[in-house]
This record gives structure tokens, C-alpha cells and sequence, in this order.
């Protein structure tokens, strides 16, 4: 019986990781406005609650590189 | 017999959303370099008088408060750490939660399973240290714990 045969038993399912959220903060009475926590998924609802909201995604910005050279 | 060489604070502005490990673990942390005195993290509570004519007055345990204390630094140049608590010292409000670590790491960092505590509170009354020939510089901060402290272990 190989490994993951193993892991269709019951009771030896892989364990999943708990994942982290990132969330900042926009009220001022939880400290500094834009502080940054890392709470685990399923407890972030008590978070969002009390004035944290979701990290928002970077922005990529396409940078267009100096030109230095000299013609 | 242990002692306090080689712990490390930490701290953010902000509280958590509940007093709990898994809240304060959630915060980011900054590590305050310079210590040179920990805050005592405690919370004390009143007592309340319960009179009996037979003579003789029981006390019950009242409502707990945080232990006013301070925390000591000298001072290390351009320190997020420093620079974050003096300035939240000086801001309204105030709120702030430390985190002391017995760290095992390189430098007293905190590796997965070392022990801390968390407390939660308002840092304020930022006191430099007098000048002299026998002091160096450095400064006080004064810290109100809001909640009871939390034991815990550093995360994986």
C-alpha cells in the first residue's frame, strides 16, 4: 500500500495548514492606521468587525527605467 | 536559576482584536533595541470589605486593574522600535502591546517555542534621562496594562 493509499484511510487525512489573512487597520481607536495583522482566516471576522479590512494587493507599477547613456 | 539577561521586547501600536494568544501572535511585532529595564506586566485587584456583625469583616476579591509600570531604554540611533514607542508616547491614545520574549535565537530572537508574554495597554509619559557625567542617554517610557497579560510560546 503506497503513501497516499495511506492517506484515503480514514483518520489519516494531511492535516491542512491554517491559512493567514492580511488585514490593516483603519481605526484609529486599534492604534495606528495602516498597522498590519496576520490573523488566521477563520478568526478574521472578529477582526473585520472592529475596524480592520482586508490588505489590499499591490499595485504593479510598470516603471519605465532612465535612460543614463549619453548619445 | 534563570534571570532576564538576554530577553527582548517588542512592540506594535496597535491592540488585538481579542486578549488572546492567537490575536496578540497575529500583530506585527517590532523588536525595541536598547532595553535596559523590562516592564513589569501585571494587573493587580481591589478588595471588597464584606462586614459581618459577629465581628469580623471578610474581604472578597474585587475588580482587577493593570499595574502601572515603565520600561527603560538607552538610546539606539534611527531604532524603529524606539522610534515607534516614543511617538505612540507622545500620540493620543496611546494604545499599545508589548510582547517580551525569552528568546533562543541569534541575538535573543524568538524561535517556535520559546516563551513570551503579551500584554495589551497604553504606553505614554516619555521621560528622557537627566543629563550628567554618570548617565547615558536614554529614556522612560510609561506603560498601563489594559488587560491581563498573556503567557504563551512563540508560534511555529
Amino acid at each position: 500500500m503506497g503513501n497516499s493509499d495511506l492517506r484515503k484511510l480514514p483518520g489519516n487525512r494531511v492535516k491542512q495548514k491554517a491559512t493567514r489573512v492580511s488585514l490593516t487597520n483603519t481605526n484609529k481607536a486599534n492604534g495606528t492606521i495602516g498597522a498590519i495583522a496576520r490573523p488566521f482566516e477563520s478568526d478574521a471576522a472578529q477582526w473585520l468587525a472592529i475596524g480592520w479590512m482586508r490588505t489590499l494587493p499591490e499595485t504593479t507599477e510598470t516603471l519605465t527605467q532612465k535612460d543614463d547613456t549619453h548619445e | 536559576m534563570s534571570n532576564f539577561i538576554g530577553h527582548t521586547v517588542y512592540g506594535v501600536a496597535a491592540l488585538p482584536s481579542a486578549n488572546t494568544a492567537t490575536a496578540m501572535e497575529s500583530l506585527t511585532f517590532v523588536q525595541i533595541k536598547g532595553e535596559l529595564t523590562l516592564p513589569q506586566l501585571a494587573v493587580s485587584h481591589s478588595t471588597i470589605d464584606v462586614p459581618n456583625l459577629n465581628g469580623f469583616t471578610t474581604v472578597e476579591k474585587g475588580a482587577a486593574t493593570g499595574v502601572a509600570t515603565t520600561a527603560t531604554f538607552k538610546n539606539i540611533a534611527a531604532d524603529a522600535g524606539q522610534i515607534d514607542i516614543t511617538d505612540q508616547a507622545a500620540e493620543k491614545g496611546g494604545v499599545w502591546t508589548f510582547k517580551l520574549v525569552d528568546g533562543s535565537g541569534t541575538d535573543g530572537a524568538p524561535v517556535s517555542g520559546d516563551p513570551v508574554i503579551y500584554c495589551q495597554g497604553i504606553v505614554h509619559s516619555f521621560l528622557p534621562n537627566q543629563g550628567d557625567n554618570a548617565t547615558i542617554e536614554g529614556f522612560t517610557v510609561s506603560f498601563n496594562p489594559n488587560a491581563a497579560p498573556i503567557a504563551a510560546t512563540e508560534p511555529a
